[in-house]
């Protein structure tokens, strides 16, 4: 018997990172896209759920995508998301969203404190998922193409990884009959977000480069970190207490000068 | 009964199956949408039928003194026989005409027959491989009927009257049951009829149809071509007239590189669509095959396994996805087309369903398009970048208060670091003439042309749209540019949207400038030998293969022609989006042309298009080197000071 009724995808505003336009996040469209796959499947009924303003061009983006319809929780620019979202989410018998968003505070936190505050597990970085007759197992991402099969309880939070195999197909027909769709009671909650009310947003000028501690390593060794995690070098941290592992790291980054403080 | 009233009652019973046939074939086309058309243009077939499909047909003359010969023979036979069995004359003269037109037809079959011996294999066999012997039965047939009575013995009459029976199958039968007469019929009409009724005025009509964006236009609720039924019925009975001689496949690029396109076969699956109702069958999911067509197969893709109805999807049941997605929408199969086809249309119509109703694109398709309508750019660049190359050459970008003679539109190319220099070398030129001009800057978007091509009619008229409210809000006389796909849309494509426009290839601009004297050049010291590649939307799309040449002899180098050039120029692969739904073939198009550069020993491969830099400097090995007519042009200004 399935045990899936209701499956709701979260989408989030994106924004292209040079021309500032607003845009799907292609991380939630692929989720989206899993979720509308699986509901298929399954016969389930899939819902695509966003909180923020119903007018944002974006949204349209997600109806070519497939939604069909967005349900949209307007709220205003400084509401947390988190707890508008988790009474919106009674229902679901599973949530999916993707890893990060592509604007606001764009912490990936998202899926962790909603999995929090409704109480329901949570699997991050999954590639695909299979339903299972009272659970779903999900095949999990690790590093150096290393997979694990998780298998979770539901209902649960699960977040896709920005690099789960699913294409997506942009047609301008379902983005023209697709339906957005504003949810009749506005939530009003009393947590505001730090970023809507002190930040400002600009397209960036630059690529953000990544940290990294410069490595001096053969052809070789270079090729077997990028394919084995074993010879990668460093540490594993598995003893003490976590300040004194976030000790560890901030010693790392200092030996590298990754940090000047 | 006589002979002679024999032949009055064939002649009429002919008649009456043709007309049947005809009805018959007619419903097949009206099953098409409704199109513009006017009916006085029947009177127009004689003069198209002379001047416009002769000047294709007079290509080949071997096959155009053939198809004199054979048509025209045959047209006054008939005529004749309708005059005096039809009406029962029984005049001998006439006999005596009957007889001429005959022969002349005999000679003209003897030569299709000649030419068939040894047919080469873009031309289908099958059906047609018996013309040769109808065609023959029904000319001999009349030829000996026609002989004075005396000398006819009564069995030879029979014979001969069971040829021209056997003769008179193929047209009378053979139309309406769609066999390879009905070309003959199908063609006239279609030049009344033709989808594009400005070829006729000697004008190019390459700017495709805008579809309408803002409804669900169809009731079936998609975009663009889902099934035969979704052609214009002017379309569908285009498609019938193909007389399968395979000039398209022999001009295809795509077809020459192995990938899974033969424009020919493409009509002619259409053909097999269109003629089938799953209707009319008892089996409602009943469906005509491809089996027998019998002519080279989309390179890879076995014949027999396809088919499709009328109101079936033609994708991919009927056709493949890779076979439309294979076309650089270079148009040389139209050029090529004696019977006038529109191929190009059909295969974007086809494109518009997949792309804006199922969203289904292969390779970078998809990433292309995304970038277009989330930057305005093919390679998803910031649109300020797109004029860095210019930082250090003092040229004015326009604004609106500023007036300026010509606007230099860059394209896409502008962020392509090898096209930069093409881009230097005609600032130079232009400020060499003293000519009064400025870059777009960042207003400018991309012109949409590649979406377009892709089938994304939605993110064309978008980018259409917003370019024309930039355009119409600066002031300039003329827009320059260096790259053909610009120019075809600003030129062709804009007008639809209100947006009108003198558009100049930068070739043209600099060859009027050279002419007047405006712009002085020196003489090139480019001793090698030197040949020059048509860009397809240059040559064929627009018209243009003077003022490149013309500026190349200006400055004292040679042009030594390719095997294809011109208006017959052969394809880059550069076009129709090609490159980015990258379907795989044997070789590479551009590997082709390059080829065609070394055959005749060319060292300098002369372009106009920042497409075709890049497809042919991306061929690998020993290969000629590819200069813009700007660089080669630019740097005869070095020498002179
Ligand atoms: S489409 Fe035109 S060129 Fe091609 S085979 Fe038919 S008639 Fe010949
Ligand atoms: S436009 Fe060019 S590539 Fe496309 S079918 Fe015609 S000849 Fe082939």
């Amino acid at each position: 018997m399935n045990i899936i009724k209701h499956i709701t995808t979260l989408v989030s505003a994106g924004r292209h990172p040079v021309s500032g336009e607003p845009r799907h996040c292609h991380n939630d469209s692929l989720a989206m896209t899993i979720g509308l796959d699986m509901a298929k499947s399954i016969s389930a009924k899939h819902h695509v759920l966003h909180a923020g303003n119903p007018d944002n061009k974006a949204l349209s983006e997600y109806l070519a995508l497939g939604a069909g319809q967005i349900d949209v929780i307007p709220i205003s620019d400084d509401t947390d998301v988190v707890d508008c979202l988790a009474t919106q989410l009674n229902h679901a018998d599973l949530i999916l969203t993707g890893s990060r968003a592509e604007s606001g505070e764009d912490s990936s936190l998202l899926p962790y404190l909603l999995a929090e505050k409704i109480g329901i597990p949570l699997v991050v970085n999954a590639l695909a998922i299979k339903v299972k007759a009272n659970t779903i197992e999900v095949l999990q991402f690790l590093p150096k193409g290393k997979r694990r099969h998780v298998t979770v309880k539901l209902p649960a939070i699960i977040a896709i990884h920005p690099l789960a195999p699913a294409s997506l197909k942009f047609s301008y027909a379902r983005q023209i009959s697709g339906a957005i769709k504003t949810l009749l009671v506005p939530y009003t909650s009393t947590s505001t977000s730090v970023h809507k009310t002190q930040w400002q947003t600009l397209a960036s000028i630059r690529k953000p480069i990544k940290l990294k501690a410069p490595e001096n390593k053969s052809g070789h060794d270079r090729m077997m970190s990028a394919i084995s995690s074993e010879s990668k070098g460093g540490a594993v941290v598995n003893n003490g207490n976590s300040v004194e592992k976030a000790q560890v790291i901030l010693g790392y980054l200092r030996e590298h000068r990754l940090i000047n403080f | 009964m006589s002979i002679q009233h024999l032949i009055t009652l064939l002649f009429w019973l002919a008649t009456a199956t043709l007309l049947a046939g005809l009805w018959r074939r007619s419903q097949l086309w009206r099953q098409g949408q409704s199109a513009d058309f006017s009916w006085i243009n029947l009177l127009a077939i004689p003069k198209r039928y002379f001047v416009d499909l002769h000047h294709v047909v007079s290509r080949e003359p071997f096959i155009a003194r053939t198809h004199v010969a054979t048509a025209g023979g045959a047209v006054a036979a008939l005529i004749l026989v309708a005059i005096n069995y039809g009406l029962m004359l029984y005049w001998n003269v006439l006999n005596w005409a009957i007889l001429i037109a005959t022969a002349i037809m005999l000679v003209g079959v003897f030569f299709v027959w000649l030419r068939r011996r040894n047919a080469p294999s873009r031309l289908s066999r099958g059906a047609w491989s018996r013309l040769p012997y109808s065609l023959a039965a029904f000319a001999i047939g009349l030829l000996v009927l026609s002989l004075p009575v005396s000398v006819l013995a009564g069995s030879v009459a029979v014979l001969a009257l069971i040829l021209l029976m056997a003769g008179s199958a193929e047209l009378a039968l053979g139309i309406g049951l769609g066999g390879p007469m009905k070309h003959a019929i199908a063609g006239l009409l279609h030049l009344a009829f033709h989808p594009r009724q400005q070829r006729f005025n000697g004008k190019l009509s390459t700017a495709l149809k805008p579809i309408a964006l803002d409804v669900i236009t169809l009731e079936n609720q998609e975009f663009g071509i889902s099934k035969p039924s979704d052609f214009k019925w002017n379309q569908l009975l285009g498609f019938d007239a193909c007389v399968q001689c395979g000039k398209c496949e022999a001009a295809c690029p795509a077809f020459a590189a192995g990938q899974p396109l033969n424009p020919k076969k493409l009509i002619q699956d259409l053909v097999v669509g269109f003629s089938h109702d799953e209707k009319s069958s008892h089996d409602k999911n009943s469906k005509g095959t491809d089996a027998k067509f019998a002519g080279s197969p989309y390179p890879g893709m076995p014949i027999g396994e396809h088919s499709g109805s009328i109101h079936a999807p033609i994708v991919p049941s009927l056709i493949e996805a890779e076979t439309l997605w294979s076309c650089t929408t270079c148009r040389a199969c139209v050029q090529e087309c004696p019977m006038l086809i529109e191929h190009v249309d059909a295969i974007v119509g086809l494109r518009r369903n997949l792309t804006l109703t199922k969203g289904e694109l292969p390779g970078s398709a998809p990433q292309t398009l995304e970038n277009l309508r989330q930057t305005a750019t093919v390679g998803g660049f910031d649109r300020k970048a797109r004029y860095y190359w210019a930082v250090d050459l003092n040229v004015k970008t326009i604004a609106p208060n500023i007036p300026v003679d010509i606007l230099l539109i860059a394209g896409e190319g502008a962020f392509d670091m090898r096209y930069q220099r093409t881009l230097r070398a005609l600032v130079k030129l232009l400020k060499a003439a003293k000519v009064d001009f400025a870059l777009m800057g960042e207003y400018e978007r991309d012109t949409g042309d590649t979406a377009r091509r892709l089938g994304d009619e939605a993110t064309f008229q978008k980018l259409a749209k917003l370019n024309i409210e930039t355009l119409n809000s600066l002031s300039f006389k003329r827009i320059v540019t260096a790259d053909p796909h610009v120019l075809h849309s600003l030129k062709n494509e804009y007008a639809a949207f209100g947006g009108n426009y003198e558009v100049l290839h930068h070739s043209t601009l600099l060859a009027q400038l050279a002419a007047s004297g405006q712009l002085k050049l020196g003489k090139s010291d480019e001793t090698r030998k030197l040949t020059y590649h048509d860009p397809c939307y240059l040559g064929r799309y627009n018209g243009e293969t003077e003022s490149p040449r013309a500026l190349l002899k200006s400055i004292g180098i040679q042009v030594n022609e390719m095997e294809r050039s011109g208006m017959r120029g052969r394809c880059c692969g550069g076009g129709g989006g090609a490159p980015l739904t990258d379907i795989p073939g044997k070789q590479r198009i551009p590997d082709i042309r390059i080829a065609d550069a070394r055959t005749i020993g060319a060292e300098v491969v002369a372009v106009g298009c920042p497409q075709c830099t890049a497809m042919l400097e991306g061929v690998v090995g020993n290969r000629p080197e590819i200069l813009d007519i700007a660089q080669l042009l630019a740097s005869t200004l070095e020498l002179e000071s």
